[in-house]
């Protein structure tokens, strides 16, 4: 129609099939005919878009390129700032291993380089500081120790030598006193024993503080009860009786101070029996390599109560009531070996054990005596 | 005057002293080798005098004669120990007297007579 009206142009618009066209129209002159052509849009324009994809398919290849070269060449970059801080933060943790150092040549390897230094001399300060610490720890337990012994001593000495000179001071009042030549030799003699305990409390003191350090070697169990014995018979006041029964010969790993640990055990037997005769049962066996010697008595017998401190509380129990069942702990300690007391009906029985030497005891040696003494002291 | 006395004292030989002595004098004298047993004696005797030491196992002189105190209050405490720093706790808790170990055993024998 409007070619036919004389007109001029293009439209965009569709076929018969509905495809997309451009339409060009123009009339010719001196006629009422027009001239009309047409071509499809997507012949005209179809490869125009294929190359615009193609270029926006290049321009975002080409962007992430560009970024990955960029992410690459800053990730180098920042690497070493990376390191720098992680090593600082290792440093600030405590660990003071050195960190790889780059290759660069720049300022980054100097300041690694530099790193590593400071870490080095701050593990060398830290170790050195450490040191110390230890050292003073270990002085500090050093002196807390010796003012627990020193304390420990103090308490038992003050209880101990007290009572050794309240002891001579009431002889020595009933020796002034006494009108017949029996009761001043009665108490000289309680004078003289008064003096062996001193005697005997100082070696205490010197064999805690040596027993430690002092050799064991094969030693004669059997012997070191018979002359504890002979010993106790000697130095108590009371008549002694001691029923012993050692099954065969015994040799343990300990030495002399063995003797003592007997002699304190008999010791106590005949002092906390208020009977005139004090009945001690000795009795040997062997069991799980220890050689058990049970010690029981006819005396009072020793309360839960003092059981229990004497086996868990031995340390603060001696400062109240004297020094003889810690020297007697500390020495069988030494000889890797051990007291308890047995809950029994009647008196007290301590059962001491050593670990016995393999071989060194002769079997089928069978010794049952009696020793019945009536001995005075002095 | 024959008078009723508990020794309490963890040394044996003291106590057999001290008993021997007193009973010299004429005193009724009983022994206990600890706080409890001491305790114990005193809850089935009435006694005139208890001479106390302070260094015993389980319940120290003081305790003990706390104790005692609690069942009687009028029952006269003679302290008898080589630790002098106990005194002063000793007298406030109510002994009658304070003897500092060693002491002669004629100083006993005053004291009873003093605080008896």
């Amino acid at each position: 129609m409007q070619v036919t009206g004389g007109e001029t142009g293009a439209v965009l618009t569709e076929d018969s099939q509905g495809e997309t066209i451009i339409s060009g129209f123009a009339p010719v002159p001196g006629t009422d005919w027009g001239v009309i052509t047409y071509e499809r849009w997507e012949n005209i324009f179809g490869s125009i878009r294929g190359y615009s994809n193609l270029l926006l398919g290049l321009l975002v290849l080409g962007s992430i390129i560009s970024s990955a070269l960029i992410f690459f060449v800053i990730s180098r970059i920042l690497r070493p700032i990376h390191d720098l801080t992680m090593g600082a933060q290792r440093i600030a943790g405590g660990d003071f291993d050195p960190m790889i150092v780059p290759q660069s040549g720049d300022e980054m390897q100097t300041l690694a380089q530099q790193f590593n230094t400071m870490a080095d001399t701050l593990k060398e300060h830290t170790a050195s500081l450490k040191k110390e610490i230890a050292e003073r720890k270990r002085l500090e337990d050093q002196r807390e120790k010796a003012r627990k012994e020193a304390e420990f001593y103090a308490d038992v000495l003050a209880h101990d030598v007290g009572n050794i000179n309240q002891i001579t001071m009431g002889y020595l009042y009933l020796l002034q006193t006494a009108k017949d030549e029996k009761t001043r030799k009665k108490n000289v003699d309680g004078i003289k024993k008064s003096i062996m305990n001193s005697k005997r409390l100082a070696e205490s003191i010197k064999i805690l503080k040596i027993i430690k350090d002092t050799k064991i070697e094969k030693f004669d169990l059997n012997k070191s009860i018979e002359r504890s014995i002979e010993e106790i018979k000697a130095y108590s006041n009371k008549e002694i009786e001691v029923n012993l029964d050692m099954d065969k010969k015994y040799y343990v790993k300990a030495n002399d101070f063995l003797d003592r640990v007997f002699f304190n055990i008999l010791e106590n037997s005949a002092e906390f029996i208020f009977k005139e005769k004090v009945i001690i049962d000795i009795k040997t066996e062997e069991k799980d390599g220890f050689c058990n010697v049970h010690i029981h008595d006819n005396g009072i017998g020793i309360s839960k109560e003092k059981k229990k401190d004497i086996l868990e509380n031995l340390e603060t129990l001696s400062k109240r009531t004297g020094m003889g069942f810690y020297l007697t702990k500390k020495i069988l300690e030494r000889f890797n070996g051990k007291f308890e007391i047995e809950d029994v009906k009647k008196g007290t029985e301590i059962v001491v054990s050593i670990p016995v030497i393999n071989g060194g005891s002769v079997r089928n040696v069978h010794a049952q005596r009696s020793h019945k003494r009536n001995e005075r002291r002095g | 005057m024959s008078l009723r006395i508990l020794i309490i004292d963890d040394e044996m030989e003291i106590l057999t002293l001290f008993k021997d002595f007193m009973e010299v004098f004429g005193h009724k004298v009983e022994i206990a080798i600890d706080g409890q047993s001491g305790l114990e004696k005193f809850k089935n005797t009435n006694f005139d005098l208890d001479i106390m030491d302070y260094r015993m196992h389980g319940r120290d002189g003081i305790q003990a004669s706390k104790d005692i105190l609690n069942i009687d209050k009028n029952t006269k405490i003679l302290f008898a120990s080589a630790d002098s720093s106990v005194k002063k706790e000793a007298l406030n808790m109510g002994a009658v007297g304070f003897l500092l170990k060693p002491f002669d055993l004629g100083d006993i024998i005053n004291s009873v007579k003093k605080h008896v």
